[in-house]
């Protein structure tokens, strides 16, 4: 069974001049448990909103997403924001780290929200994720402490921390150069096929994308396979 | 079980990460913080000063007219107070049988004439009996007051108030003092003791000598109901005063001629209204006032700088969404953080208060000559938490519902 599946899926925005745009039509995607996929497309494609919608923080217009095995019209607003924070983990192209916060209370924050147990080991859980992308020598540096990598390393980390099933990535080094880009994609793809998590990587980088097993292109809202990734 | 365990760690969650927050915005925070704090110091202090002051009051009262409840018990016919020698030997059985622990006459008599090192002291007197002492409070500054043994001593015992003390020289009362006393007869007696003055004025006082009873009917001449007067007090529990009074009333009237009118009545501030200290409610009311307002205006401060600081958090809103916090979370997390932070806000301030309180020119200021300084009120404590609490929860709840209709997705990218 797929962990998720886009059926005809569109979105679209009512414009200030009450003419409609449409961003997404026809998306058709199926994603399983531990696939790396990746797509590409130029700026204005719709990249960010197809993101939105597979992280479950936005509603199609039209079609269908079923998110381990339930339509996401099924689950209510609360349960959309449950599974969110249980089953994706978000990495942001400008890392969206909290300011003012350490790398470790930073990997702390999706712990906030889990389950009993790990809230009160949170320390010690994200301790361990720091320390498994190289930080461990970086608990308690903050954001304006740590270069571009560390601080995506950072977002990795905690990305990871509750042990997601999806990995969504949003043009994750596109703030790096890229011998550090080159680190941190590694790093990802490393980090996502051991805790057996499936990673969806939005770039516009050619060289990124090749490295999913399956590449998609998104042009004008439509998406289309470009090609077999890395595994074929 | 289970349920009980994940709401605990809910709310543990929850605070914390206000805490974290609170940390995080500390210097935008800080200022409202500052205000909630002073308010809370200040209703804290008046409720508690409020009570100290009323304690001291109270005492003045009750040295001035006795504790609850007081009997305060007389006979005289028309020409005046019949012989008090008389009335104490008739009551005295009476005391015994009816179990009252705490009598004691007092005899407003004729100065008394002290030798100083600066000449003759006249000192104006206070006879009593030992138990005196505690039925008026009359606070002992140093050495002891009266006990029973010294209505034993051939050497009469004597208190002196602090004026008379100053014009004895300050002796020091470990090495047994003595003065002698010139009245119709001369005796010396040891100073036992030196208790506060009842007598505001040095300048036309000389100040006030405390002897027991018999000891000052040995010095001084023959009482004159003229010029003197004896004042017999009971202590008793209050709620059987009434009926003590009616009995004791009874039994001696039984023993008198139908000519001499006795009276046994309550005297002590309780029985007229508790006097004084009911003035001071209006002062406390005002003063809460006062800080209401302070509060108010700090609560305020603390809405809008909660507003801002909301603001400038939508990406981080946005972000804690993204990774799992529902919109609930989001708006008791907000709610939180104000709390949290009014609440430490709330601890200073009681700290304020109680460190204020504690402080000796305060005490002095507000208690003076309190002999049993109440303890810090935990009721004005726990009122100044509250309202803490309370205006950190209000201030919070609109910011709070704005965190709350933050989209994700434009929070993001903010």
């Amino acid at each position: 069974m797929s962990l998720f599946r886009l059926e005809g899926v569109a979105r679209s925005v009512r414009l200030p001049d009450d003419s409609r745009l449409d961003i997404l039509a026809g998306v058709d995607l199926a994603v399983d448990a531990g696939e790396h996929v990746s797509i590409v497309g130029r700026s204005g494609s719709g990249k960010t909103t197809l993101l939105n919608l597979l992280g479950l923080l936005d509603e199609p217009t039209a079609g269908e997403i079923v998110w381990d095995g339930r339509p996401l019209s099924a689950l209510s607003s609360r349960d959309r924001d449950r599974a969110r924070g249980r089953d994706i983990g978000f990495v942001f192209q400008q890392f969206n780290l909290l300011s003012g916060r350490s790398a470790l209370e930073n990997t702390i924050v999706p712990l906030l929200y889990a389950g009993t147990d790990r809230f009160w080991k949170r320390r010690s859980i994200a301790t361990a994720m720091l320390e498994r992308v190289g930080l461990g020598e970086r608990l308690a540096s903050t954001p304006e402490h740590l270069s571009g990598g560390e601080q995506q390393r950072v977002a990795i980390a905690r990305a990871l921390v509750r042990g997601p099933k999806l990995i969504l990535a949003d043009e994750p080094t596109g703030a790096l150069d890229v011998e550090t880009g080159a680190r941190v994609m590694r790093l990802l793809d490393d980090v996502s096929r051991a805790t057996g998590a499936a990673l969806i990587t939005i770039t516009h980088d050619p060289a990124i994308a090749a490295l999913a097993d399956r590449c998609y292109r998104l042009d004008a809202g439509r998406l289309a396979p470009e090609r077999s990734g890395a595994a074929a | 079980m289970n349920r009980l365990r994940e709401s605990f760690t809910t709310v543990a969650a929850t605070v914390i990460e206000g805490w974290n927050e609170l940390r995080a915005q500390r210097t935008r925070v800080l200022m409202s913080l500052i205000g909630v704090g002073l308010a809370v110091a200040a209703i804290t202090g008046a409720v508690a000063a409020g009570s100290i002051a009323e304690q001291s009051i109270r005492e003045g009262e009750e040295r001035g007219s006795g504790r609850a409840a007081s009997l305060s018990v007389n006979a005289f016919d028309d020409n005046g107070p019949t012989d008090p020698v008389l009335l104490a030997e008739r009551l005295e059985p009476l005391v015994e049988r009816f179990g009252i622990d705490y009598h004691s006459r007092r005899v407003y008599g004729e100065p008394l004439a002290l030798e100083s090192p600066s000449g003759l002291l006249r000192t104006e007197s206070a006879a009593v009996d030992p138990a005196w002492g505690a039925m008026r409070r009359i606070p002992v500054e140093h050495g002891r007051w009266f006990t029973e043994r010294d209505e034993r001593m051939l050497a009469p015992a004597v208190l002196v108030d602090e004026i008379a003390w100053e014009n004895l020289g300050s002796p020091a009362l470990g090495e047994h003092p003595t003065v002698r006393i010139q009245g119709e007869r001369s005796a010396t007696a040891e100073i036992v003791g030196v208790v506060a003055s009842q007598n505001s004025s040095r300048e036309w006082s000389a100040g006030t000598v405390y002897l027991l009873v018999d000891d000052y009917l040995e010095l001084a001449p023959p009482l004159d109901p003229m010029i003197s007067s004896v004042e017999t007090s009971l202590w008793v529990p209050e709620a059987e005063a009434e009926a003590l009074a009616d009995a004791i009333r009874a039994e001696l009237r039984a023993q008198y001629p139908v000519t001499i009118s006795v009276q046994v009545e309550r005297n002590d501030p309780a029985a007229w209204g508790g006097g004084a200290a009911t003035g001071l409610l209006w002062l406390q009311l005002g003063l809460v006032g006062v800080a209401s307002i302070v509060l108010l205006l700090a609560a305020l401060s603390l809405v809008n700088i909660t507003m801002v600081t909301v603001r400038h958090r939508v990406r981080e809103i946005g972000i804690r969404r993204a990774f799992g916090a529902t919109g609930r979370r989001v708006f008791v997390g907000v709610v939180m953080e104000s709390v949290v932070g009014t609440a430490f806000a709330g601890v200073i301030g009681v700290a304020i208060a109680v460190l204020a309180l504690q402080n000796p020119w305060v005490r002095e200021l507000i208690g003076d000559g309190i002999v049993e300084p109440p303890p810090f009120p935990i009721g004005a404590a726990v009122v100044g938490l509250l309202v803490a609490v309370g205006v950190g929860a209000v201030a919070g709840v609109l910011p709070a519902l704005v965190a709350v209709r933050v989209r994700v997705i434009e929070a993001i990218r903010f």
